[in-house]
């Protein structure tokens, strides 16, 4: 059979779940950033909730992800990507991602505990709403950056395999 | 985690040590074969060490007062999660080449 839509090598659940929560992690943190650009009492609350529901997302992608790195990849993908066309896909770019993947939790959490911490005061301190929007920004910029990784990797494992195929 | 200079200070700490630890991974097999001794794979022991640090550095660095100068921490952990991201990718970068 060509399409083995359970064959989990090729279609894992914890890349689904790892990237679906981390791109709405990173969504939920440009929806905070836009909330505070023009801060308000009712939009500084919904931040505030966004921001906490971001981090949990985050923190879900960090689990679903190293799992999923620390059993199948390591055991099956590596090695086939490694022998493939594009191993630097691996030693560069996972080897990055690894890494930089454990940052993004911890300036998640900087974010939310800045909207919670300063609440509606935010509104007039502009050096503290400003840090915010900064932090905010740079999940949402980090969490794509890992998606695009993402999309290099799997792009180093389709060559390799296909490279036997074809 | 409302005390914000402790929040902000050990997330700074936290990023560099986790540059730190990819490279070091890298350089020195004696601490690679240590993190992996210590959590069977040494991501699983740059996980838990960095949460670790982060945690008890908050603790260490928290205070009710708010800094003044919050953007001057915000910029400075800006820097060092972009700088520090630049770093790995050019050590692995390097090292493959």
């Amino acid at each position: 059979m060509i399409f083995n839509l359970c064959d989990t090598t090729l279609m894992h659940p914890l890349i689904g779940l790892h990237a679906t929560a981390g791109e709405f992690g990173a969504l939920a943190f440009l929806w905070v950033a836009v909330e505070l650009l023009n801060p308000t009492e009712s939009r500084i609350r919904r931040a505030t909730w966004i921001a906490g529901i971001g981090v949990i997302l985050l923190f879900i992608s960090w689990i679903a992800g190293g799992y999923y790195y620390l059993t199948d990849y390591q055991s099956i993908v590596k090695p086939v990507i490694k022998a493939g066309p594009l191993p630097w896909s691996h030693s560069v770019i996972t080897e990055t991602k690894e890494h930089i993947f454990l940052m993004i939790p911890f300036l998640a959490l900087v974010s939310w505990s800045l909207v919670r911490s300063y609440g509606t005061t935010l509104i007039a301190d502009r050096g503290a709403r400003m840090s915010a929007v900064l932090i905010s920004a740079l999940v949402v910029i980090f969490a794509f950056a890992m998606a695009g990784m993402g999309f290099i990797i799997s792009s180093g494992f389709r060559g390799a395999l296909e490279a036997t195929v074809l | 985690m409302k005390n914000i200079r402790g929040v902000l200070s050990a997330a700074i700490v936290t990023i560099w040590t986790i540059v730190v630890m990819a490279i070091a991974t890298e350089i020195y097999p004696a601490f690679k074969a240590i993190l992996t001794s210590f959590a069977g794979q040494h991501w699983t022991a740059k996980s838990t060490i960095s949460l670790a640090v982060f945690f008890v550095l908050y603790l260490f660095f928290r205070s009710k007062e708010k800094p003044r100068n919050i953007l001057s921490y915000a910029v400075a952990l800006a820097l060092s999660a972009v700088i520090g991201g630049a770093v790995i990718f050019g050590f692995y970068l390097w090292h493959f080449l």
